[in-house]
C-alpha cells in the first residue's frame, strides 16, 4: 500500500485549499440559512414590505393605508429617497404614492405603484388595493357617502384555509438542505478537479510515471490503490460538506432524507472523480487543470440549476445542462426534497457518467502506458 | 526615457507570454460572464407571474377564478388534492365553498386566498345592502411603474467589480519579485543593480493598464456581444473601474508584503477576497446583498465591491451621481492606506542570508 500512503501524503498538502473553499461556501450557506423560516405549524398569510407616501391625506387614503398595514409590513420612506433605487436594491417589494385629489377622483388621480419585479409581493398589494376600492365603491349609499360599517363588515370576511402539512417534515430546513446541496456541487467539482487533478498530475509526471512503469506493479494494482485513495477522499469530502450543514440546522437535519442526500452527493463525487481521472490521463499541466476546475465547476453550477432554481433557466440552458453530471445531481436533490422516487433514475445516470469517464480514462491510461513501455 | 519605454514593453511582453495571466485576466472574466448570461438570460427581462392552482373541472366558481390572469388552473379532483400539493404540482387547491387547502405558506397562497376572500366579501356586500350599480369592476386605480431593469443586472455589475480587483495578482507578483525570502527571482532582483523603485512603479503601471484593458474588453463584451446595455455613462463607470483596479493592486501589494505567507496562500487570498466581497455585493444572489445590507451595514458601506456595483447601477441606470464621489473616496482612501502599510513594512528590510 506504499502508493496509497504516498497519495494521502500528497493530498494533505492541499488541506488549506480544500478548507478555504469549504469555509467560504459555508459562510454563504449560513447567510442563506438565516433567511429561511423554521418549519411552520400553522398557515400564515404572507406579509409584504411596502412603503407608502400619502400626499392626499384624506379619510379614504388613511383608511386604505390602515387596511394595507393590517396585512403587510410598512417600512419608512422619505420624499428625498430615490424610490426606484430603493426598490431595485430590495428595501421594499412595492412603494405606493397616493397623489393629491385621489379621494375625490380616484380613477383620474391614480396611485403610483413602483414594484420590485423580482418579488411576487407587489401583486398581493395591488390586489388588496383594488379589492379595497371595489368594496368602497360598493359600500356607497345613494348620496355618495360611504357606509364604512358595511365596508368593514365586508372586509372582515375570511377564507378558511385547510393546512395539510406533513408533521414529520420541516419544509424550511428541507428546502434549505436541498438548496445547500445543489450549490455544494460547485465546491465539490472545484475541489475534486483542482486538488485531485493536481495530486494525480504529480503521479503522471514523466519521471515518476517511468519509475512506476518499471516498478513491477501491474496497472490494475497501481490504479486500484489510487482509486481507493480517491474514494476515501470523496467520502471525507462528503462528510466535510454535510457535517457543518447538520451542525447549522441542528436536530432538524436528521430526517430520513438525510441519507439519500448523502448518497446523491457520493454519486456526484464518484462521477467527478472519474472525470478527473480521465482528465489526468489526457493532460498534466497544473495551470490548465486549475483553469478547467474553475470553468467546469462554475459552468456546471450555472447551467444545471445549482445556483439558480431550474424554473428560472431558459430551455437552451437546461438542454446544455443535460449533458453534465450536475444536472442529474440537482434533479435527484429536488426529487428527494419532493419525496418522489425519481432520484433513483438520476443517481443511476450519475453512476453511468462515472462508469463512462472511468472506462475512457482507463483506456487512455493503458494506451499511454503501452506507448511508454514501447519507447523504453 | 528610452530605458523606461524598453522596460514597459518588456513587462508587457512578459505578461502576455504568461498563459496564466492571459487566461485569468482576459478569458476567465468573459467565460464567467457568458455563464452568467446563460443562467440569467430568462430573468433579465420581466417575469410573468403564474401560480399553479388546483380545481375540480366541475367546480362552479371556476369561471370566476379563470379570469385571474396570474392563475394557471390545473384539473385536480378533490381526493387527489393532497397528493398534488405534496408533489408541488399545485400550490393551493380551491374548493367549491370558496375555501382552500395548502401545504405551505407563501405569497402565491396568499394571493389565491385574497381572490377567494374578495369573492366572499363581494357576496357579503351585495347581500347586505351594497350597491352593485356603483361598482365598476374594470376600473383602474393604480398606475404601475415597472423597474426598468431587472435586479439581476446587479450580478453583472458585481462581476465587473470582482474582475476590477484582479490587479491583486499583479500586486502580489510585483512584491514577490522584490522580497528575497519569497522567490528565486527576488533573490536575483535584490542583488542586481536595477533601480527597484522605478521597476516596481513600471510593473504596477503595466499591470494597471492591462487590467483596465481587460475590464474594457469585458464591458464591450457585455454591451455589444451579449447585447445587455448596462453602460450608458462610460465616463463615470470608468472612474469606478479605475478605483477598483487601484484597490486591487494596492491590496495585492499589501498581501505581497506579508512575508510569512506562502505564495500559494497569497494567491488563495487573492482569489477568495474578491469573490467574497462580490458575493456580499450580490454576485451570487441579490438576497445575500439584502442580508448584508440589513445585518452588516458597516461592511456594506465599506465593501469596495458594493460601492462599485451600486455606483455602476446608479450612474448608468438611474443617472444618479449623488453618492458617487463619496464611494470613490472610500475606495481610494482604502487603497492609500494599503500602500502606506505596505511601504512601512518594506522599509529597511534586509536579508542576512538567502
Amino acid at each position: 500500500m506504499t502508493l496509497f500512503k504516498y497519495f494521502l501524503v500528497l493530498l494533505m498538502r492541499y488541506h488549506k485549499t480544500i478548507l478555504t473553499y469549504i469555509v467560504i461556501f459555508l459562510l454563504i450557506g449560513y447567510m442563506t440559512l438565516s433567511s429561511i423560516n423554521p418549519g411552520e405549524s400553522v398557515y400564515e398569510e404572507k406579509k409584504v414590505n411596502f412603503a407608502l407616501i400619502d400626499k392626499d391625506e384624506s379619510e379614504l387614503s388613511k383608511r386604505l393605508t390602515a387596511y394595507l398595514e393590517e396585512r403587510n409590513t410598512r417600512k419608512d420612506i422619505s420624499l428625498e429617497d430615490n424610490i426606484e433605487e430603493k426598490v431595485f436594491l430590495g428595501y421594499y417589494d412595492v412603494v405606493i404614492v397616493i397623489p393629491e385629489g385621489f379621494s375625490d377622483q380616484p380613477e383620474l388621480h391614480k396611485m403610483d405603484v413602483v414594484k420590485n419585479a423580482l418579488s411576487a409581493g407587489y401583486y398581493k398589494v395591488t390586489q388588496e388595493i383594488s379589492t379595497y376600492m371595489i368594496m368602497l365603491e360598493g359600500s356607497k349609499k345613494a348620496g355618495g357617502e360611504v357606509d364604512y360599517e358595511l365596508l368593514r363588515s365586508a372586509l372582515d370576511q375570511s377564507v378558511s384555509v385547510d393546512y395539510k402539512v406533513d408533521s414529520s417534515a420541516d419544509i424550511g430546513i428541507e428546502e434549505w438542505f436541498s438548496r445547500f446541496l445543489n450549490s455544494a456541487s460547485y465546491i465539490t467539482i472545484a475541489i475534486i478537479v483542482l486538488v485531485m487533478g493536481t495530486v494525480m498530475s504529480d503521479f503522471n509526471q514523466k519521471k515518476i510515471a517511468l519509475r512506476n512503469a518499471c516498478a513491477g506493479k501491474s496497472l490494475q494494482l497501481f490504479q486500484s490503490q489510487l482509486i481507493l485513495g480517491q474514494v476515501l477522499f470523496g467520502f471525507i469530502l462528503s462528510i466535510l460538506i454535510l457535517l457543518p450543514a447538520i451542525v447549522m440546522t441542528g436536530s432538524r437535519a436528521f430526517t430520513p432524507k438525510l441519507f439519500l442526500y448523502w448518497l446523491n452527493l457520493m454519486a456526484l463525487i464518484l462521477a467527478i472523480l472519474s472525470f478527473t481521472f480521465m482528465l489526468n490521463n489526457v493532460m498534466n499541466n497544473k495551470h490548465a487543470l486549475s483553469a478547467i476546475a474553475n470553468i467546469f465547476s462554475l459552468g456546471s453550477s450555472f447551467l444545471c440549476g445549482a445556483f439558480i432554481p431550474m424554473e428560472f433557466l431558459s430551455g437552451t440552458t437546461i438542454a446544455i445542462g443535460r449533458f453534465l453530471p450536475s444536472y442529474y445531481f440537482v434533479m435527484a436533490n429536488e426529487s428527494i426534497y419532493l419525496g418522489t422516487k425519481l432520484w433513483i433514475r438520476d443517481m443511476g445516470v450519475l453512476l453511468l457518467f462515472a462508469a463512462a469517464f472511468l472506462i475512457v480514462g482507463y483506456y487512455i491510461a493503458k494506451t499511454k502506458r503501452s506507448q511508454k513501455e514501447l519507447s523504453l | 526615457m528610452s530605458k523606461l519605454y524598453r522596460e514597459i514593453v518588456f513587462t508587457f511582453k512578459n505578461c502576455f507570454r504568461d498563459k496564466g495571466f492571459v487566461f485569468w485576466s482576459i478569458f476567465y472574466p468573459i467565460i464567467l460572464c457568458g455563464f452568467f448570461y446563460m443562467a440569467f438570460s430568462s430573468v433579465l427581462g420581466e417575469r410573468t407571474l403564474e401560480f399553479d392552482v388546483g380545481m375540480a373541472p366541475a367546480n362552479t366558481i371556476r369561471p370566476y377564478i379563470e379570469q385571474t390572469k396570474a392563475f394557471n388552473i390545473i384539473d385536480v379532483e378533490e381526493d387527489e388534492a393532497e397528493q398534488a400539493l405534496k408533489d408541488k404540482k399545485i400550490i393551493a387547491y380551491i374548493h367549491e365553498d370558496m375555501n382552500m387547502t395548502v401545504s405551505q405558506s407563501g405569497t402565491g397562497q396568499t394571493v389565491i386566498q385574497n381572490v377567494l376572500r374578495m369573492m366572499k366579501q363581494t357576496t357579503y356586500l351585495f347581500k347586505n345592502g351594497g350597491n352593485p350599480a356603483q361598482v365598476n369592476f374594470g376600473a383602474k386605480y393604480i398606475e404601475e411603474h415597472k423597474q426598468q431593469h431587472s435586479a439581476y443586472t446587479l450580478i453583472f455589475y458585481s462581476l465587473l467589480a470582482m474582475v476590477s480587483f484582479y490587479g491583486i495578482f499583479g500586486g502580489i507578483m510585483v512584491m514577490e519579485n522584490f522580497q528575497a525570502n519569497t522567490s528565486e527571482i527576488a533573490k536575483r532582483m535584490v542583488v542586481s543593480p536595477i533601480q527597484k523603485g522605478r521597476f516596481i512603479l513600471i510593473n504596477m503601471t503595466v499591470i494597471f493598464i492591462l487590467n483596465v484593458l481587460s475590464n474594457t474588453l469585458l464591458i464591450l463584451f457585455i454591451n455589444y456581444v451579449l447585447g445587455i446595455e448596462l453602460f450608458t455613462d462610460f465616463a463615470y463607470s470608468y472612474i469606478l473601474v479605475l478605483c477598483g483596479n487601484l484597490w486591487g493592486i494596492s491590496f495585492g501589494v499589501l498581501i505581497g508584503c506579508i512575508g510569512r505567507l506562502s505564495s500559494g496562500m497569497r494567491t488563495a487570498i487573492g482569489v477568495v477576497i474578491p469573490l467574497l466581497l462580490s458575493s456580499f455585493a450580490g454576485m451570487m444572489s441579490p438576497d445575500i446583498k439584502l442580508m448584508v445590507m440589513d445585518k452588516l451595514p458597516l461592511l456594506n458601506l465599506l465593501n469596495p465591491a458594493t460601492i462599485i456595483t451600486d455606483g455602476l447601477y446608479r450612474v448608468n441606470l438611474l443617472d444618479n451621481h449623488a453618492a458617487f464621489w463619496q464611494g470613490a473616496a472610500i475606495i481610494l482612501g482604502m487603497s492609500f492606506l494599503f500602500y502606506l502599510v505596505s511601504l512601512n513594512s518594506l522599509r529597511r528590510k534586509s536579508y542576512d542570508t538567502f
